[in-house]
């Protein structure tokens, strides 16, 4: 072997653990880091069952920040070595405050997902890491979510099979 | 008349018995073992306000404070709300208590509020949000000085992992979330506003 074969063996066995770092820090939703994705409805392919919502999404954040990381930490790790994130999905709606109704509906507080490298599974919807930045929120179920304050009861469904496509977003984008 | 094991047992269960109306009768009530947080500096059935103001010395020293001035109030329709509450079964997330946090910014001369409602958190604390805007929150704790700073609260935004890192949050100012043409207007953690310690006020204080 050339002495610039050697040298070129050498630097890929030296960048192998960077990328294998690098690779670990890919991972959808790391551990001890906040994040935000922002985005909206998207119509699934045809032949998939989907039905037109009542009222369509307008944008949907899925937040993970203080309260979320917080609430992971005091959780335990599953005996399998699984790991569980916590989310906050927070959706608003084309009719947004009309008629004195809320702006915003979430999730509940303390629903756990299991994750993978690449999919993040509640049960009743998943989070699906693609390409350039971007996570697919699956319904698988469909989830329920709840707006305004206390006692008004307001309350909204994503529907299951309904898919939504998000970016990857700084972290004001999730306010 | 009664045999052996019958005559033996009679004194055996009598001291079972005076032994467990002790323990009942000595047990604190379901209530208490489910205290509400911060009773001393947000006492149920009473109205309350902590505020802060920062003077001019100390916003000079720190360049890099937002916040001028910050109150959490409880007013007479608060207490009649937490009174509503404490009648429903309480489950994680449930609000029980109500109040208002209001924050003057540097160099803005209108003083923006929230209607917040407030969970039970980890302890003797409160977690708060916004119910207009969900995803946004603040944390009460008590500030724990004796004397003096007795009935003091402490308000975080955001906080630190076990690991030491500090993750930053938020909670909007604005009930119109992101309705507002520039961005929304938030309270967030700053390098320098990570909490903020109010002591207990008159309520004229608070408004």
């Amino acid at each position: 072997m050339s002495a610039q074969g050697i040298t070129l063996a050498l630097a890929a066995a030296l960048m192998l653990p960077a990328a294998t770092a690098r690779a670990q820090s890919d991972t959808l939703f790391p551990p001890e880091t906040a994040g935000c994705y922002v985005g909206a409805e998207v119509t699934p392919a045809t032949g998939e069952p989907y039905r037109k919502p009542a009222v369509p999404v307008t944008a949907i954040r899925l937040q993970r920040s203080y309260p979320q990381l917080a609430l992971e930490e005091q959780d335990t790790r599953p005996a399998d070595g699984g790991r569980l994130i916590n989310l906050r999905v927070i959706a608003t709606f084309a009719d947004a405050g009309k008629g004195g109704g809320p702006k915003r509906y979430s999730n509940g507080l303390y629903h756990f997902l299991r994750c993978s490298a690449d999919v993040c599974d509640a049960g009743n919807y998943r989070v699906e890491r693609q390409a350039n930045d971007t996570v697919l929120l699956r319904m698988t179920g469909g989830l329920n979510l709840g707006g305004g304050p206390q006692g008004a009861d307001a309350s909204r469904r994503l529907p299951d099979g309904h898919v939504y496509r998000l970016v990857a977003s700084p972290m004001d984008a999730c306010r | 008349m009664p045999g052996f094991l019958t005559k033996r047992m009679r004194p055996i269960s009598a001291t079972r018995i005076a032994a467990a109306v002790v323990v009942i009768a000595t047990a604190p009530p379901t209530s208490a073992a489910l205290q509400r947080p911060l009773v001393d500096a947000l006492p149920p059935g009473k109205p309350s306000c902590h505020a802060r103001v920062f003077d001019g010395a100390e916003l000079a020293a720190n360049p890099g404070r937002r916040v001028e001035a910050i109150a959490i109030e409880r007013s007479a329709r608060d207490v009649a709300a937490e009174r509503k509450w404490s009648k429903l079964e309480e489950f994680d997330g449930t609000a029980i208590v109500s109040a208002t946090l209001r924050v003057r910014f540097r160099g803005d001369p209108v003083a923006h509020s929230a209607r917040l409602e407030c969970y039970r958190g980890d302890g003797d604390s409160l977690v708060c949000e916004s119910p207009a805007c969900v995803g946004g929150e603040l944390r009460i704790s008590g500030e724990g000085r004796r004397g003096e700073g007795r009935g003091a609260i402490k308000v975080s935004i955001g906080g630190t992992l076990k690991s030491g890192r500090f993750i930053g949050h938020y909670i909007h100012l604005d009930n119109s979330c992101e309705g507002r043409a520039a961005s929304p207007l938030v309270l967030e953690s700053g390098d320098d506003e990570r909490s903020f310690s109010l002591a207990a006020a008159p309520k004229e204080a608070c408004r």
